[in-house]
């Protein structure tokens, strides 16, 4: 069961993240596509790091360690990149740095999948369990921008956040517990 | 000979290229077969990232067998793609509109994407050492990747995007069936697609034309994916006009479009004669037209270079460029524009779409206005369009108005006896009155004008909210209200 509410919980943290850096840049940068293909292809290099950086970087010594650790940089750097949005609206002198932040956001994607294989009973349960709480994330990244305008994005992942990090360690501490990993079938 | 490791990273490398060119190309299609608002970009996205989830629940269904089976049958229904979509949703849209939408929703949830999203938690599932998730997950973002560039960099040439997709699937399919017979079968069938290409997607765009937008008879000018939104330049077959669509919905070519560009953009060039002015959106370039001659200089503003392109080849009987010389163009997002450039203006003309999507929302939104009015010189004016007739009963004219009158001290509302048309000229000190607003339209157009100044326009306004950064709802409302409107009640055009 926490394996479940887990990988659903960060899917809809991921989901949720990537509506706001969009919403967010398209606001204060540029809705033109140099924001766009900036944001989609930082984050698909940021998750590909994730999932190929070398163990230490990993902190695969401890799940929880790890999964907390990339977790807290992700929101550092999304807090960062909307801290610069408000600060320098409309400067595209900073777009390096933008693309940097949001690498590292996806690069606890990358990581999450990279961290949690061994401990699902296959590969599909983790990535349709993460997804489909990426699309309640994307869902209510929109639905909460609509109700709630920028203030959502503003409050949104650090908020959700807040249940997540439990949820992590409780999932953490359970498979920990089970000493070996679960064996795929 | 490629080893088996080698192939299925292959193969994972191509899906990733595969799944983001569909996320370009076919969900724009698909939206602009939908009339693209936001309620229907958000349902087609939605069902392409459901389509991933349907895909990884069947992964643990397929044997080998069934899933080279699977492979024939989805490449034989995607080399179809995009005229069978656009005929089936053009055949069912004549029948039922509503039936139309559901039959595209469904084929985008389960018939899109999630055949490509069996094969990485199958193979993960199945294959022994070596192929980790890390390596097998990374080729499929590492095709992602490569697929965005290409998607970004050649969407705009018409056959790119959907040639590029065929080619990578046909590498697919073939990593599964990597047989002789197999691969003369992709070649003949990648022959035949690049071979019929431009006969299919003319027809099966007339189709759509004719069967879902109600044309007699239609031939398409120009169908490009730009980064942003398809763009379409159709000319009637019946009267020979040109118009524009944007994700399926028009924003140039009826009367009442032209009679549009009079109000929003002639009227006021005429009233002040601009030493510098401004248009946000080229769209036909017809505001252009009309400014040009009266000003000093006009910058142009157009996020997207496929409108100028298209306005450029099919509209210059509208646009008559080749005469106007005291222009420049700017391929920006509008606010960027506005946000970065030191130059003030003495009238800044707002040529946008009406607020069927965020994006577009946030340009009628009082951040805007209040950007815009910052770029204005002393005496400058802002010229806008309410997106509708002004009066209590419309929600849009009234939205957009109050943005308008929650920025500007001074404010004239233009409403010209033309359905379905309103304007708004703002500024902090209008350099003319109602009364020259009167003549100058009684020149212009024969139909009777009224003209509000500011209190009058705020007692019809009442406590209507503007678009905000803290309050999009109009977009998406409006957009609900249209699908509805379109494809279940019927009561929209």
């Amino acid at each position: 069961m926490i394996h479940r509410v887990y990988a659903v919980g960060f899917g809809l943290y991921f989901g949720l993240a990537q509506t706001a850096y969009f919403f967010q840049m398209e606001i204060l940068l540029t809705a033109a596509y140099t924001g766009f293909i900036t944001a989609t292809l930082a984050w698909i290099g940021g998750a590909l790091t994730g999932l190929l950086m070398p163990r230490w970087l990993a902190g695969e010594e401890s799940l929880a360690l790890g999964l907390s650790a990339w977790h807290g940089a992700g929101l550092a750097a999304y807090y960062m990149a909307l801290a610069l949005l408000v600060w320098f609206p409309y400067d595209f002198s900073l777009l390096p740095v933008y693309c940097l932040l949001i690498m590292v956001s996806g690069a606890q994607a990358g990581h999450f999948f990279r961290a949690n294989q061994n401990y699902f009973p296959s590969a599909a349960s983790l990535f349709l369990m993460e997804n489909n709480g990426f699309i309640l994330g994307w869902l209510g990244g929109f639905g909460g921008f609509v109700a709630f305008g920028v203030g959502f994005n503003q409050v949104a992942p650090l908020a959700l956040s807040a249940p997540l990090i439990p949820i992590l360690l409780l999932y953490a501490r359970a498979c920990e517990a089970s000493h070996t990993p679960e064996t795929r079938p | 000979m490629i080893s088996q490791s080698h192939r299925i990273t292959a193969t994972l490398f191509l899906a990733g290229f595969c799944l983001i060119l569909l996320q370009f190309f076919m969900i724009r299609e698909i939206s602009a077969i939908l009339r693209g608002t936001e309620i229907v970009i958000l349902l087609v996205t939605v069902s392409y990232f459901a389509g991933y989830s349907i895909g990884y629940y069947l992964s643990a269904w397929f044997s080998l067998p069934g899933l080279r089976l699977l492979a024939i049958v989805f490449w034989l229904l995607h080399i179809t793609l995009p005229f069978s979509l656009r005929y089936y949703s053009a055949l069912l849209h004549e029948q039922s509109p509503g039936f139309s939408f559901a039959f595209v929703l469904f084929f985008a949830m389960f018939l899109l994407s999630s055949f490509y999203s069996i094969l990485l938690p199958w193979f993960l599932d199945r294959s022994g050492a070596g192929l980790t998730l890390a390596r097998l997950y990374g080729a499929e973002l590492a095709g992602a990747f490569f697929g965005a560039i290409f998607a970004l960099t050649m969407g705009g040439a018409p056959m790119a995007l959907p040639m590029l997709y065929q080619i990578s699937l046909a590498g697919v399919v073939y990593m599964l069936l990597p047989h002789r017979a197999m691969a003369a079968a992709l070649a003949l069938g990648l022959v035949a697609y690049g071979a019929s290409f431009q006969t299919l997607e003319r027809a099966s765009l007339e189709a759509h034309f004719i069967k879902s937008l109600h044309f007699q008879k239609a031939q398409p000018l120009m169908s490009v994916n730009s980064p942003y939104q398809k763009v379409d330049f159709v000319r009637s077959g019946l009267t020979e006009k040109t118009y524009i669509f944007l994700d399926g919905n028009m924003n140039f070519g009826s009367t009442s479009l032209e009679s549009f560009n009079t109000f929003l953009s002639l009227l006021p060039a005429r009233l002040i004669h601009p030493k510098e002015a401004l248009i946000i959106g080229a769209g036909s370039l017809q505001s252009l037209r009309n400014v040009a001659p009266l000003a000093g200089h006009v910058d142009v503003v157009e996020i997207d270079q496929a409108i100028v392109e298209g306005s450029r080849r099919f509209l210059n009987h509208i646009n008559r460029l080749e005469t106007i010389s005291n222009w420049s163009l700017t391929i920006e997002d509008a606010k960027n524009y506005l946000g970065s450039t030191a130059k003030a203006y003495d009238l800044i003309i707002v040529d946008v779409p009406a607020p069927l999507t965020i994006q577009v929302g946030l340009l009628h939104s009082v951040e805007f206005y209040s950007l815009a009015r910052s770029r204005l010189k002393p005496n400058g004016v802002l010229s806008i369009s309410l997106s509708g007739t002004f009066s209590e009963t419309a929600i849009t004219p009234r939205t957009v108005a109050a943005a308008a009158l929650a920025v500007f001290p001074q404010i004239f509302l233009v409403v010209p006896n033309i359905p379905g048309r309103s304007f708004i000229m703002a500024g902090e000190n209008i350099p003319f009155g109602q009364k020259e607003i009167e003549t100058e339209s009684a020149m212009l157009s024969p139909k009777k004008t009224t003209v509000y100044d500011k209190a009058q326009a705020q007692l019809i306004v009442g406590d209507t909210k503007p678009i905000s950064l803290s309050n999009v709802r109009h977009p998406v409302v409006r957009s609900l209200n249209l699908v509805r409107g379109r494809y279940i009640t019927g009561e929209a055009p």
